[in-house]
């Protein structure tokens, strides 16, 4: 008991690491993930740039590439490979910009498929009330959108709590670095089984708040 | 008076719409009637600007107008939809409001209050929380009928109305559209119908399909 209370605050201060980058992750590729769900989905966005390719397929590509490529290596990318050609992030920001854009992409594709079920009746009947295409996407488009993606998105939010404990690969002291370092220091599994139970609490948090907003969104059909 | 002068419509080079013209007196409903695929919904639809139509004018008191352009249409044209088109994310009451605040810059309790002599009208009351999926199909109709009204259209079209409807809620809807005929509304009524429009026409027309 003296030992869990002992290692207690290096997991602790670990486990707030974790949850600024998961946090702050969110908070930017989400709404970064719509921008680009509608860059896929918008007419406005197939005109070809300079007769070579249009934003649509840019965005495209993007999505393939952060996608198909390991989150790990666009971790590394960004921390140690940018620095050569004399781009720097400090350790922290490097890890946000890696798993925002890398989520990002992911959000995207889970928001381009939740706009392409809205019915083109619903921009039509807008249209005729007068409602111009931002009136529109806030008010009637984006609410059902929400409502569709709120499962996958889920499903990512509670990826992301495990995946950002990938960011110990560029010397950030995340709740698994700390289990990892008293284990190895103090010979015994109870770190690791800690950090366990911190991500268990963590992802269960996750759930609560995500049935909480499921069922807000359950008012309606 | 509304006019549609030599409308013309295609698609994929197949003429839908080939120089139609109609029009509406002050106070009239006219019936646009014609076998399924003629090509009514279509005409419709370039009517109220949802599509543009290759050629033809549009007068509203024998001043043009454009219904694609937005501004034109604000408050001058209605269409109730055969699906209704209601908002599913929006109880009755959001759903009629909704416009009337954001286009007509109305505030909240003059948009309520706007909402609800309608509603009354269109014997509504109770359902303002509800949301669509609460409603039976004559309940989502006469929302939608609300929803168009609350932006104080002159013309008001409606696309097959009767369609979801079983004969008796037919003919409370078609009682609805004449009590309409006042204010200088112009409403135009696409249906099968034909006892529908019987009820309700001041005018019939016959779309036919092209050759
Ligand atoms: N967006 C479109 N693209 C191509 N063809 C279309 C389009 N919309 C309608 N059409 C064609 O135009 C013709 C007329 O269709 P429309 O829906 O206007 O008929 P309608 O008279 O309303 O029929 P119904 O009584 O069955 O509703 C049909 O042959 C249809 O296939
Ligand atoms: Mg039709």
């Amino acid at each position: 008991m003296d030992y869990i209370i002992n290692i207690m605050p290096s997991l602790l201060s670990g486990a707030l690491i974790t949850l600024k980058v998961f946090f702050w992750t969110l908070i930017i590729s989400i709404p970064l993930g719509i921008i680009l769900s509608l860059g896929l989905t918008s007419k406005f966005t197939n005109k070809k740039m300079l007769k070579i390719f249009s934003i649509k397929q840019l965005i495209e590509f993007y999505i393939w590439l952060m996608r198909g490529t390991p989150l790990l290596l666009q971790l590394i990318f960004v921390f140690y490979g940018l620095p050569i050609i004399g781009i720097v992030f400090q350790r922290y920001d490097a890890a946000l910009v890696a798993f925002s854009l890398n989520y990002a992409a992911y959000f995207a594709e889970i928001f381009r498929g939740g706009f392409q079920s809205i019915p083109k009746s619903q921009y039509e009947s807008a249209s005729m009330l007068g409602l111009n295409s931002w009136q529109t996407t806030r008010k009637v488009i984006i609410p059902q959108v929400l409502k569709i993606v709120i499962p996958s998105i889920g499903n990512e939010v509670i990826n992301l709590v495990k995946d950002s404990s990938l960011v110990y690969v560029i010397g950030i002291g995340d709740l698994l670095q700390a289990g990892n370092i008293a284990t190895a220091r103090d010979v015994t599994l109870l770190p690791l089984i800690l950090v366990a139970l911190i991500y268990l609490l963590l992802t269960a948090l996750c759930t609560v708040v995500l049935r909480r907003i499921e069922k807000y969104y359950s008012s309606w059909r | 008076m509304f006019r549609a002068i030599n409308i013309s419509k295609k698609f994929n080079d197949k003429q839908i719409i080939g120089n139609f013209s109609l029009e509406v007196p002050n106070n009239k409903i006219l019936c646009i009637v014609g076998p399924s695929g003629a090509g009514k919904s279509t005409l419709l639809r370039c009517l109220t600007g949802l599509e543009s139509a290759d050629s033809g004018e549009f007068y509203l008191n024998n001043n043009k107008f454009n219904p694609t352009n937005a501004n034109d249409k604000k408050s001058t044209i209605g269409l109730v939809s055969q699906d209704f088109g209601l908002f599913p994310n929006l109880t009755v009451m959001e759903n009629v409001i909704l416009a009337p605040q954001l286009v007509l810059k109305l505030s909240k309790e003059e948009a309520i209050k706007k909402a609800k002599k309608l509603i009354r009208t269109l014997n509504l009351s109770g359902k303002e929380k509800l949301y669509p999926y609460q409603l039976s199909g004559g309940q989502k109709q006469r929302v939608a009928i609300v929803r168009t009204l609350a932006m104080s259209p002159k013309i008001i079209c409606y696309d097959e109305p009767t369609s979801a409807l079983d004969p008796k809620l037919s003919e409370e809807v078609g009682k609805i559209l004449n009590q309409l005929k006042s204010n200088n509304i112009m409403q135009i009524v696409v249906t099968h119908d034909m006892d529908f429009a019987k009820q309700v026409a001041d005018d019939i027309i016959t779309v036919k399909p092209l050759p």
